[in-house]
């Protein structure tokens, strides 16, 4: 755990949290983390490890077999819809809308939980959702319908829906896993403003290690459902801890341009024997 | 004064519902005898019988148009699957066999009202059904549950026959009255339930309408936005369950309507449903009304069943609908 993180005030608290989809098969296995505000964290790790499941369970949707998950020292599961849209939105990964509603109005549901049943959007919400699509650069389509949007041009109307929501906490369930890399820069850095002028928080959880170093200053590596590492990239993204989550074939090196880690793929493994990194992955 | 006028006017929903008026005023005149209704101060008591009749008649239409289309639209959003309609959910099919079970048991001469409550669990039954094969095998994509759906709906259909087949010859004839889908009212009452359930449901999802919007993006999603996606869904589909049945205990098995409806609504004034319900509603009326019209005149003397007219459009939109690739992603 982060030294700034166990401050009574913190925004998120994940303490103990242990969860199974079925009886006795746990995919969380007792996951202890906390998260001040204005922070940018991801949890990393391979594929199927429980990743977006933790998201879900932060966000209140899956309720953890045991444990608790506390915004602002309250369990998440103790507000109403409401208040609880406003604290914490997620993006999942993959949106499906059969419904043709047209890229502005899908945005425009970002600030549902703030309307009444009667009222229409304010001048504010209004100017909130404007900028939220210039930002995002898809003001250009605001018209279209968005399943007839390629996936990544999706995934950014439904980044921009969550950020029009202003929430103290922003969770993101592989935000660039569909953009260019283009693209994923414009996010990214759109986020990242955002996270600054808001002094909002962003939990990301991704298997894009690099671009977790890149941009955040907190990675919470995840291997089997528990959590093998905590901090700050350099320290975790080590190739130590690396090869103890992927086995063979990761390297890490500290770029000499700005001291952030670079993890490249190397499949003839660190130590050359390729046949034996296959067997390590059937396990 | 007249900005005022025009600004109403620009509302969907008031002149769809003042075409609706008039188109039923004009049908009033149509059919196999038709009626010049200029000289309405002159009629003989006859004619004014006829015309009392397919007011009814037209009436009935609107309800059970309504009703179909707007619980077609409800399914479609909850279950997020374009093809979702109570006919292709086997939901109208389950609901009639309730129906044709209450009929056999006796209890429609006890009281009308024991078919629509039959129609009910039976419509909830197969709704139900649907969705727990559709889950079970994991082919929970809209075309999936479409196929079930269907698979359902006929097994319900040669459930029916069973029941005609056992029955004897004066439930029968009753049974099968009943099944040629008559929009021609038999009691008041019914028709009087049938209207104010669609009334009800029409302004209950009007009112949910911005967070039916979320829904529609998933479980996840819609919990984000800050509604409760699964007590909405519950809601949805219960109340369009509700409608379907009354449609069937009112009129038989109508298909389509609560396919066509949405999607044309849709594509004409988008697809928020705040604004969706009411003209779903308003179109669903126009279309049966339209579509009994033409049933009662087109071969005059002789009356078609207004479910083959819907049918003979429906049919070719679905298969429409289903060669769009949109429809299979998921």
């Amino acid at each position: 755990m982060g030294e700034l993180e166990n401050n009574p005030g913190k925004l998120l608290g994940v303490n103990n949290v242990t969860f199974s989809y079925c009886a006795g098969k746990p995919v969380i296995k007792g996951i202890d983390f906390g998260l001040s505000n204005g922070r940018i964290a991801a949890i990393v790790g391979p594929n199927g490890v429980g990743k977006s499941t933790i998201l879900k369970i932060i966000c209140g949707y899956l309720k953890p077999t045991s444990g608790e998950v506390l915004l602002n020292g309250n369990p998440i599961r103790s507000y109403d819809n409401q208040t609880r849209s406003g604290l914490v939105a997620a993006v999942p990964q993959n949106i499906y809308a059969p419904i043709p509603f047209s890229v502005e109005q899908v945005v425009k549901m970002g600030r549902l939980a703030r309307l009444s049943r009667f009222s229409r959007l304010s001048e504010i919400d209004r100017e909130i959702i404007s900028r939220t699509m210039r930002k995002l650069n898809i003001a250009s389509f605001a018209g279209r319908a968005v399943g007839e949007l390629s996936g990544g041009e999706r995934q950014r109307v439904m980044i921009a829906t969550a950020l029009a929501q202003e929430p103290d906490l922003l969770l993101l369930d592989e935000p660039t896993s569909h953009l260019d890399i283009g693209n994923s820069a414009r996010v990214l850095r759109a986020l990242i403003n955002w996270q600054r002028e808001k002094g909002s928080s962003i939990l990301i959880v991704t298997h894009d290690v690099q671009m977790a170093a890149r941009i955040c200053e907190r990675i919470i590596l995840l291997k089997n459902g528990n959590v093998v590492g905590d901090g700050k990239p350099h320290d975790v993204l080590t190739s130590e801890s690396l090869f103890q989550v992927y086995g063979h074939g990761v390297s890490s090196f500290i770029s000499p341009l700005d001291g952030l880690p670079v993890i490249l793929p190397d499949p003839t493994g660190g130590d050359g024997d390729y046949q034996e990194q296959i067997y390590d992955d059937s396990e | 004064m007249f900005t005022n006028i025009r600004k109403i006017l620009g509302i969907p929903v008031v002149w769809i519902g003042l075409s609706a008026i008039v188109l039923f005023l004009l049908f009033m005149g149509c059919g196999a005898y038709p009626i010049n209704l200029s000289d309405i101060q002159n009629l003989s008591p006859m004619t004014m019988t006829v015309l009392k009749l397919r007011a009814l008649r037209l009436t009935c239409a609107f309800i059970v148009g309504g009703s179909l289309a707007v619980a077609g639209t409800a399914c479609q959003a909850a279950l997020r699957n374009p093809l979702a309609e109570p006919y292709i959910l086997g939901v109208s099919g389950g609901g009639s066999v309730g129906a044709a079970i209450a009929i056999i048991l006796g209890l429609a001469v006890v009281s009308e009202f024991f078919i629509p409550a039959f129609a009910l669990a039976g419509a909830i039954l197969a709704l139900i059904l649907v969705l727990a094969v559709s889950r079970r095998w994991s082919a929970d994509t809209p075309a999936g549950t479409a196929l079930a759906g269907v698979v359902i709906g006929s097994m319900c259909s040669s459930l029916l026959m069973f029941i005609i087949s056992m029955s004897n010859s004066r439930e029968l004839n009753s049974i099968t009255w009943w099944l040629l889908g008559s929009l021609q009212p038999s009691g008041l009452a019914l028709l009087l339930s049938a209207g104010s359930s669609l009334i009800f449901a029409t302004a209950l999802f009007t009112l949910l309408g911005r967070e039916i919007d979320a829904v529609t993006f998933g479980e996840e999603t819609a919990f984000s936005l800050g509604t409760d996606p699964r007590k909405l869904c519950y809601i949805l589909l219960g109340v369009s369950s509700l409608l379907a049945a009354c449609a069937v205990a009112v009129s038989g098995i109508i298909g389509f309507v609560g396919l066509i409806t949405p999607h044309i609504a849709r594509s004409l004034f988008g697809a928020r449903h705040r604004q969706l319900f009411p003209v779903c509603m308003l179109l669903g009326g126009i279309f049966l009304m339209i579509c009994d019209t033409f049933a009662r005149s087109l071969f005059a003397t002789t009356e078609l069943p207004v479910g083959v007219i819907t049918s003979f459009i429906g049919g070719p939109f679905f298969l429409w609908l289903l060669g769009r690739r949109r429809v299979w992603e998921s």
